[in-house]
């Protein structure tokens, strides 16, 4: 009796053994290369579908298989962080440079793939502007492929129903008349904004903007460098920003709504304005209750008007140091760089492209043109304040805002706190 | 018959007797009616869930289980689950049991701590050894394998398993015990023949809950798994969310396939879960 | 004869700890040496995408004390498990007595009590934002139906806001509310299992006495339901303590920070490259865990 109980414990244990080893070897089997690429990039069915399809020709053409894996925000970053950190990263991932890209290159996560930028494509395609956002020590650590930038979509539709006058590109308009539309448009039962403060990242456009009307430029960048504090000018951008949210121009319940929510809010006609990046234009579509349009940031009333700034950032794509395929992910950039894979990009997702390509005349839907005049137009691009920053002083910023947003903290405080972290990431002022 | 029993008693009785039968009902209700709303959800076009949210669907859109099951790739994932989760539970079942027993009714050196760091463990949450455990993973080779999300399952699952099954041996009768003591039994037959025959129901609970817990899980297959067929059902629900559009139809069809086996266990198993949980909470009278 | 002899003793002692092996190796190997090596990187700064760390000592520990979101976070998760051990326990005995009290209904009611349970967080958390929906949510639908904002006003209250994530005053019980919808159907079946577990003549006694029915509870029952109240207030305890994703989904944390929770914190930490930190988050964790077992076994006696 016992010995039977002994063999059926043994067969258990080996069958069970014997599972998981199969399955481990059907999983394991070589094949042609593979190679994982990440990005923390929507769902959004045209972006998945043209990415299908590039990675498919490539496949064609080389037998090489990209596998495309697409996540969002916090748990992108988890996931990259436990790859990286444990030494299994994906071949290629996405980054938006910055303090991100400072991390990466310093720990050397990424590998160096300046050999691209020698070959004659990339010196024609690749701008001044975006190959230094991805270049440390003269060295370049990824590949731009779409620069967005961010900026105030409005529904045409409401703002006429509501009878206020539309500024133009051109002369823009005052922060006073900002808020008077808002008021108008508010009276006539229409949230002004749709916010999504479930989703923090989307916050930092309106305050970066802010911070930048109420204190210049060079502000951000001074006290990165720690040659002023954050403390001034924060305090200053967070009482503008609290003013501002203080007269409840927002969609109801709008502290936990996430971003697709606060978008269908837009795009059925229930708000006026919508603040995002580029990305926008491809989402929203016009109907009866929407034609969409983009206007400039409101100026405060002591800002000559003629200084005009863009927040923005570049999506690049980066090569991982420990990945055992870097040729392959290097052909990959160079495939997906090739002007017939640009065009594409551009048409069907209507992402503005990073590399200077010729595009054939409507590709873009109106509004993405008029964004990319303003864009051409405007002397400084500058890139997000969160993504400059390093990546634990851009949370502890992004935290900031979202506190100032919901009341939960002084702006006094809340610039406090960034000047703490700044303190301990980078420093003290000298 | 009590000469108390004044038409107020009555009233009282009847009134209690309504509310009470009116809280049943309504948290049944409540209980079942979000489970019956994905149901509806996942057959509704997006449209028509925004223009008739909360009742039926008029016109059934099987369409949605297909996407979710073909490109949403909710049946690789689904195959996944069943692997990684029926593997993690068999391998408990044979050594978390074992391992209660032992911690169960006899005392020896070092009893007391192991209990302490193991039941410590039900307290710790997973975000503490994601670090570590990938790199664990990594150099075993384990890293974006079924095997190893097993062992990690496993290995955390045992603190919780071992608590509930432990209390079904305790409430084995000990003259039971010493009676297969006397019988000549080694301790192992005496766990194998007497105890966990008898301590079974609750075993069998510990499982149950623990195969929910694996089924429903999250964080550690996004971790330690990066290989996209590889997802489990957790993972793959997260496709139709992305930050831009939400596909609420195959989004709520998703569910219902993440869903419907737990639920077929569960009817399965009821009257056995019930029974497991009465025999495991041993009555001291 | 001589065979019994030998089977006492050592041997039996020995037998144990051998039934104790498998669940010490993969206990040992997969779980507690990942944690303590996890806890020892609180003592660098880390960001987690490389091996490149630097020892800063206890610093981390020492921000975190200070830091006032990690305050919030840990009065947050404290007054959650203090609220859903109750909740639980209240509603699930009350429910369990009801069930047992009116069998026909009851067990109606114990058949469909576990379903909740069985839908992972991240359902219950997607689901119930539409249920919350400030326009078209079912919940403020069954509100208006029932006039249930005038019936307040009437009487001098305040209405309940349209949506109650988003409101600062209701967001902390819209986590709650859903989190105890979620867990009371197990412990109702719990409670259940062990009334039933009591004998008819104990019932049958109490009858006699005359008593109402929540001294019968009180004085009779309680007492000897101890143990499975025990068990039942521990894993309360346990799930409550790590609650995440539910939280996530649902609220986000917000509006703001002000339903944010330990595991919440400890996350959004490691997602931006300060591992470390983090990883001295969890360690705090930890020592609140041991606290917990510590009480679990001196109060809740649920190791004898």
């Amino acid at each position: 009796m016992q010995r039977k109980y002994l063999y059926a414990t043994t067969a258990i244990v080996v069958i069970v053994i014997a599972a998981l080893a199969a399955y481990w070897a059907w999983q394991m089997q070589p094949t042609t290369k593979t190679l994982d690429f990440w990005a923390p990039f929507s769902g959004e069915q045209a972006t998945t579908d043209f990415w299908g399809n590039v990675s498919e020709a490539y496949k064609n053409q080389t037998g090489n298989t990209i596998r495309i894996s697409m996540y969002s925000g916090d748990e992108f970053f988890t996931k990259l962080t436990t790859a990286l950190g444990s030494g299994s990263p994906p071949d290629l991932f996405v980054t938006y440079g910055g303090g991100e890209l400072d991390t990466y290159v310093n720990e050397s996560a990424v590998a160096d793939i300046s050999n691209l930028y020698t070959e004659s494509w990339a010196q024609s395609q690749i701008g001044a502007g975006v190959k230094d956002a991805i270049t440390r020590n003269g060295k370049q650590y990824a590949l731009p492929y779409e620069l967005q930038t961010d900026w105030l979509f409005i529904n045409r539709k409401v703002f006429e129903n509501a009878n206020v006058t539309i500024p133009t590109m051109d002369t823009g308009w005052t922060w006073d008349q900002f808020i008077a539309a808002s008021n108008k448009i508010k009276a006539a039962g229409i949230a002004p904004v749709a916010m999504s403060g479930a989703d923090s990242w989307s916050l930092s456009f309106p305050a970066c903007y802010i911070h930048e009307r109420a204190n210049g430029a060079n502000a951000f960048k001074d006290a990165l460098t720690r040659t002023t504090n954050f403390t001034d000018s924060y305090t200053k951008a967070y009482s503008q920003l609290k003013q501002w949210v203080d007269g409840d121009y927002f969609q109801t319940g709008w502290a936990t709504t996430h971003f697709y929510d606060a978008y269908q809010y837009f795009q059925a006609g229930n708000a006026a304005m919508f603040i995002q990046g580029t990305w926008a234009v491809g989402m929203v579509s016009n109907n009866a209750n929407m034609t969409l349009d983009v206007v400039q940031w409101p100026y405060l009333p002591d800002q000559p008007t003629a200084n005009k700034v863009i927040f923005g950032s570049s999506t690049n794509i980066a090569v991982a140091a420990a990945s055992t395929h870097k040729n392959e992910a290097e052909e990959f950039l160079r495939f997906i760089s090739k002007p017939e894979w640009q065009v594409k990009y551009a048409k069907d997702t209507t992402g503005p492209l990073a590399q200077t390509v010729t595009l054939p005349s409507g590709t873009y839907p109106s509004t993405m043109n008029t964004v990319l005049t303003a864009i051409t137009n405007t002397p400084t691009l500058i890139l997000r304040y969160g993504t400059m920053a390093p990546k634990d002083l851009g949370a502890t910023i992004d935290e900031q805002n979202l506190l100032v947003f919901t009341g939960q903290k002084s702006p006094a405080d809340a610039a406090a706190a960034i000047e703490a972290k700044a303190v301990q990431v980078l420093g003290p002022v000298h | 018959m009590s000469l108390e029993y004044s038409p107020w008693n009555w009233f009282r009785d009847r009134f209690t007797r309504v509310v009470g039968l009116l809280v049943l009902i309504l948290w049944s209700i409540t209980a079942v009616y979000p489970l019956l709303w994905a149901t509806f959800t996942s057959l509704k076009t997006r449209e028509e869930l925004f223009a008739n949210t909360w009742g039926l669907p008029s016109n059934p859109q099987w369409s949605n289980y297909v996407y979710a099951w073909g490109t949403g790739n909710m049946g690789a994932a689904f195959v996944n689950s069943i692997i990684v989760t029926s593997l993690s539970i068999v391998l408990l079942f044979v050594i978390s049991p074992m391992a209660a027993y032992a911690l169960a009714r006899a005392e020896y050196r070092g009893k007391g701590t192991i209990l302490y760091i193991l039941l410590a463990g039900m307290y710790i949450a997973p975000q503490v050894s994601i670090v570590p455990l990938a790199i664990l993973l990594q150099s075993l080779g384990l890293m974006d394998s079924a095997i190893g999300l097993v062992m990690v399952y496993v290995a955390s699952g045992l603190p919780y398993s071992i608590f509930i099954s432990r209390l079904g041996f305790l409430s084995i009768p000990s003259s039971l015990e010493d009676a297969a003591k006397v019988d000549g039994l080694s301790t192992f037959q005496t766990y194998r023949k007497v105890a966990l025959p008898l301590a079974l129901p609750s075993v069998f609970i510990a499982m149950i809950l623990e195969a929910i817990f694996i089924w429903n899980d999250f964080l550690y297959p996004l971790v330690f798994i990066t290989s996209p067929d590889k997802n489990t059902l957790p993972l793959g629900l997260f496709r139709f969310q992305g930050s831009y559009l939400i596909q609420y139809g195959p989004l709520a069809a998703g569910i219902m396939i993440s869903t419907v086996p737990l639920l077929i266990l569960y009817i399965l198993f009821s009257e056995r879960i019930k029974k497991g949980i009465a025999a495991g909470i041993g009555v001291k009278t | 004869m001589v065979k019994l002899r030998i089977k006492t003793g050592s041997k039996r002692i020995i037998a144990r700890y051998l039934l104790l092996l498998p669940t010490l190796l993969l206990y040992f190997l997969f779980f507690m040496y990942p944690v303590i090596n996890g806890l020892s990187l609180g003592l660098y700064k880390y960001s987690g995408v490389s091996q490149v760390k630097y020892f800063i000592g206890l610093r981390n520990y020492a921000d975190i004390a200070i830091d006032p979101q990690f305050h919030n976070a840990l009065k947050n998760t404290f007054i959650i498990t203090v609220v859903n051990s109750i909740v639980q326990f209240v509603a699930g005995f009350s429910l369990a007595w009801l069930a047992r009290k009116y069998v026909r209904v009851g067990s109606i009611f114990l058949s469909v009590a576990l379903i909740p349970i069985v839908l992972s967080f991240v359902s219950v958390g997607l689901m119930w934002t539409w249920f919350y929906n400030s326009s078209f949510g079912l919940l403020n639908g069954i509100f208006d139906f029932l006039h249930v904002n005038n019936a307040l006003n009437f009487v001098g209250l305040p209405s309940i806001p349209r949506s109650l994530t988003a409101n600062p005053s209701t967001a902390l019980f819209s986590v709650l509310l859903t989190a105890n919808w979620h867990g009371i159907g197990l412990y109702a079946v719990i409670y259940s299992a062990g009334l039933r577990s009591i004998s008819p003549s104990i019932y049958d006694s109490m009858k006699v006495d005359g008593l109402s029915d929540l001294q019968k509870i009180r004085r009779v029952i309680f007492p000897m339901l101890k143990d499975t109240i025990a068990l039942a207030l521990v894993l309360v305890i346990a799930a409550s303590f790590k609650i995440f994703e539910l939280v996530y989904v649902l609220t986000g944390g917000g509006p703001g920070r002000l339903t944010d929770v330990i595991s919440l914190y400890l996350y959004r930490y490691y997602a931006s490259f300060q591992a470390g930190y983090a990883s001295a988050v969890a360690f705090y964790m930890l020592i609140i865990g041991l606290v917990l077992v510590v009480i679990q076994f001196k109060f809740l006696r649920t190791e004898k």
